[in-house]
């Protein structure tokens, strides 16, 4: 286990969108909009390790909607299982089933790969009256354990086949996973399968697949899959989101009907808890977007906002983060989502990877 | 690898990330094991250089320069020390980025850091 894991808190979702009301950016985060997504959360036990809140940089749509995540970890998975002993709310009920084969692999027809699930996704739309979109990690790596072996492609189909089973107490029909393995196979060298969810619970019929891939190789990996989309605008936003030497967050769907790759991509740089390089590298994106009539400035600078917030409060660090999503869609502009989190920590220094030496 | 005089000079002004003319530009850096990953082997170690302004960075900030990786101390379990060194390149912007291969994943992947080099309000290493 990680020490980045061992240092996380779990907390309550509406305490904390509370303890932070007069922060949230209402330029990007209208506070109405704030309020009815705590007020939802209002009935959620204590055991997330972060929370998000969804905005739009473009467009007009003033939605925000809510995310939250279980991290593995010491007593994390226990947690669980002790608050799923008690009826949940509706936001949590719906997500019942794959909670507790998380919480309980042994007890669970999908053990080894829940076993193996470092960390899983809620995400509730607003206005939160259906299932959350349930999203569990397949990558072991990632958030997870850094020595463990690099799955091959069969585990991660396997991994992709049982969160599903566990979510929705039925199969994938064999049509998806086959479709999962074309596209996963060919990831190029130094590429990931992150995690897959269906898009069922928002009533549409395809499956997303995220994955990191270096920069440099977006384009081939997404020729080589059949990506339908338009590769001219791609081309020229791909290298002002994400820098040459990043990894690229992708998610693509798939259509099971057809067998084929949508023309949907989502495009993320790192998510980040912004290093010099990281705010220089956005500030770049943030430019060009309002150079080009995508984004306003109020917009942006509530972004900067929120990750120039205090970044202590209590016994423990509050981490904000801000992670941003770039959504190309065949005949539609492009829409930039911005997300805007926070996770608590336990105190204690914090240790670079790399350092000039002054 | 020997260490001139003219090279240790560039390397200060380097360090203080202003104009830089000469044969070489070097930097020292402390790579620490963070958590509980091990340390790269020294020779995994990747030094590049992309270019961050005009027509090659809007192109997808090409990849303008590798440079040398060289052990400077003995280190020990949880910290080591290198110098980067790199031919003086072309006048422009650049950003430094030191990249090594995630332990035991066969999958190729990589970890990289993106330096920022003091001086600056941006960290990028500014060549004219």
């Amino acid at each position: 286990m990680p020490t980045t894991n061992r240092t996380l808190v779990p907390f309550s979702i509406a305490a904390e969108l509370e303890a932070n009301r007069p922060l949230w950016p209402a330029a990007l985060l209208p506070p109405d909009r704030v309020e009815a997504a705590r007020a939802a959360a209002s009935a959620l036990p204590p055991i997330f390790h972060w929370v998000i809140l969804e905005g739009r940089l473009t467009g007009a749509d003033p939605r925000v909607d809510l995310m939250a995540c279980l991290i593995d970890g010491p007593g994390v998975r226990d947690r669980v299982a002790a608050a799923l002993r008690r009826p949940q709310a509706p936001l949590l009920e719906d997500a019942r089933p794959l909670l507790e084969a998380w919480a309980r692999p042994a007890a669970h027809a999908r053990r080894r790969c829940m076993e193996r699930t470092p960390l899983l996704w809620l995400e509730w739309d607003a206005p939160f009256d259906r299932a959350p979109f349930q999203l569990p990690f397949i990558d072991r790596r990632f958030w997870g354990d850094p020595g463990a072996p690099a799955a091959g492609v069969d585990e991660l189909v396997a991994m992709i086949a049982d969160g599903y089973a566990a979510t929705f107490a039925e199969p994938y029909p064999d049509v998806t996973l086959a479709l999962f393995r074309r596209v996963i196979t060919a990831l190029p060298r130094g590429a990931r399968a992150l995690a897959a969810a269906s898009l069922r619970p928002r009533g549409i019929p395809r499956e997303r697949l995220f994955v990191s891939v270096p920069q440099p190789l977006v384009l081939a990996w997404l020729d080589a899959v059949g990506w339908p989309g338009e590769r001219a605008p791609l081309r020229t936003w791909l290298p002002r989101i994400v820098a040459p030497w990043e990894e690229a967050f992708l998610q693509i769907e798939l259509d099971p009907a057809t067998g084929a790759v949508t023309g949907y991509l989502g495009v993320e740089p790192r998510q980040t808890e912004l290093s010099l390089v990281e705010r220089r590298e956005r500030g770049r994106l943030f430019a060009r977007l309002v150079a080009d009539g995508l984004a306003d400035p109020a917009r942006v600078a509530a972004i900067e906002a929120w990750t120039g917030a205090p970044s202590r409060r209590g016994p423990h660090r509050v981490v904000r983060s801000v992670h941003l999503k770039c959504v190309f869609q065949p005949a539609a502009p492009l829409e930039v989502k911005a997300y805007l989190g926070l996770h608590l920590r336990e105190r204690g220094p914090a240790r670079p990877v790399a350092r000039l030496v002054h | 690898m020997s260490w001139s005089q003219e090279t240790l000079d560039i390397m200060t002004t380097v360090l203080r990330n202003s104009m830089t003319v000469g044969r070489v530009v070097a930097f020292d850096v402390d790579v620490d094991a963070v958590q509980e990953d091990a340390l790269p082997q020294d020779a995994a170690i990747e030094a590049v250089l992309y270019r961050r302004d005009g027509a090659d960075a809007s192109d997808g900030g090409a990849i303008a320069q590798r440079g040398a990786v060289a052990r400077i101390d003995g280190g020990d379990d949880g910290r080591r020390s290198y110098r980067v060194s790199f031919e003086a390149p072309a006048s422009g912007d650049y950003q430094v980025v030191l990249r090594w291969p995630n332990a035991g994943d066969d999958r190729g992947t990589t970890h990289y850091e993106a330096l920022a080099l003091p001086g600056s309000d941006d960290g990028l290493l500014r060549v004219r």
